[in-house]
């Protein structure tokens, strides 16, 4: 058996007996945070929905407002996909509170469910992110390019530079989200090696 | 029939039973802070070099847990959960705090000299500056066996609250004190300097 070196105890001991502030939280005061905390998170979650309900709100204005009914197809897609949006973030939110089961998991167990929620968010984009904005999207600048042939010399080819912009920034978005995802999947696969 | 609102009067030997859990929680609260106070704030400084966000680091700790004793069950010690729920914390805190900042963090086997002290620790004398001057840049693992080392776990518990295996727990320590006695010693020989654990392989191979 060896026995640790009186360096070694030495550097235990200094780090052991560095002066601390005494910082103690009552009760009341874990009590207080807590629900500060909370607040915290709510108005957080306020503000990112706040952005979607400006797009519903727009857009189901601009609904009531316009006959064509190809183009009110393209904006009641649009507000159906921001609302099953704002629903996936309300649901896939919960990683943004305090951990709840800390003391029940070791730390590769606890960061590893993270690191794997946030990973398949980032990989599965399109099911909940891009997939449900591009239809509405697409329809819509198909429609008004519909509306305006005739009206305005090449409508068709601008409304398909239109789309083509998009499918590209929504694929450039989905190739940044994986190249993430395949990020975190090599720090998952560090935490599994180390636990082996 | 029972008001649904108000369960704990229709059974007051239930309401009881919440008392007397939530004054066994209080208690263990208080313990774990009686204990560990001053571990949980070494912790947090280690976790977190900006005095300002230490402070929340570690107020996130204690309502962490306030929050985790609801469910402590003795299935390990009182020492490892409370050491589980900080580490954990305190690496989701930094997680998070990292991708605002765009910092990196480095393994053991990758850190090398320490450029600058950690910074706002004045009063501390250089060897403690120098310890956390290197365990702010390394990886929440690595950083983790590095904090238990100095705590004065032992192997088995700092295995118990990572999650690591013995060997891995036995390999990283070994890479601790050769750091340590690197920084700290920074006129030994390079021989003794080598971080690496000496295996069949190291002592047989030559350069490549």
């Amino acid at each position: 058996m060896t026995h640790p070196s009186s360096e070694e105890n030495n550097m235990k001991q200094a780090w052991q007996s560095q002066p601390t502030e005494g910082v103690r939280m009552s009760i009341a005061e874990v009590h207080a945070k807590a629900s500060t905390f909370q607040s915290k998170i709510f108005w957080r979650n306020l503000r990112e929905y706040a952005a979607a309900a400006i797009v519903v709100l727009f857009f189901g204005y601009r609904f009531a407002c316009t006959a064509d009914p190809f183009i009110r197809a393209g904006m009641a897609i649009i507000v159906a996909g921001t609302c099953y949006l704002v629903w996936q973030l309300h649901v896939r939110g919960s990683s943004r509170e305090l951990p709840q089961e800390a003391g029940l998991s070791n730390s590769i167990d606890f960061q590893r469910t993270q690191l794997i929620r946030q990973r398949d968010m980032l990989a599965n984009i399109w099911s909940w992110y891009l997939g449900p904005l591009l239809p509405g999207m697409v329809v819509l600048m198909a429609a008004v390019g519909h509306a305006t042939v005739g009206r305005v010399p090449h409508a068709w080819l601008f409304t398909a530079i239109y789309i083509g912009v998009i499918v590209v920034v929504f694929g450039a978005i989905d190739q940044l989200n994986r190249r993430a995802a395949r990020r975190l999947q090599r720090q998952i696969d560090e935490l599994d090696q180390a636990s082996r | 029939m029972t008001n649904p609102a108000e369960p704990t009067r229709a059974v007051p030997g239930a309401e009881r039973l919440v008392k007397a859990s939530q004054a066994v929680r209080e208690s263990r609260f208080e313990e774990a802070l009686d204990l560990f106070g001053p571990a949980l704030e070494r912790l947090a400084r280690a976790w977190e070099a900006d005095a300002d966000a230490r402070l929340d680091l570690l107020q996130e700790i204690h309502i962490a847990l306030w929050r985790s004793l609801e469910a402590f069950d003795g299935r390990c010690s009182f020492r490892t959960w409370v050491y589980r729920v900080a580490h954990n914390t305190a690496a989701s805190h930094v997680t998070r705090q990292m991708r605002l900042r765009k910092r990196e963090w480095v393994g053991l086997e990758e850190l090398a000299e320490v450029a600058d002290p950690a910074d706002g620790l004045t009063v501390q004398s250089d060897q403690i500056k120098i310890l956390y001057a290197m365990i702010h840049q390394l990886k929440p693992l690595d950083r983790q066996v590095m904090l238990a080392y100095l705590e004065g776990l032992d192997a088995a518990s700092t295995a118990e609250i990572t999650g690591l295996s013995a060997r891995n727990v036995a390999t990283k320590i070994h890479r601790i004190k050769h750091l340590l006695a690197q920084q700290m010693n920074p006129h030994t020989t390079p021989e003794t300097r080598d971080p690496r654990p000496q295996t069949h392989s190291d002592s047989n191979g030559g350069p490549q």
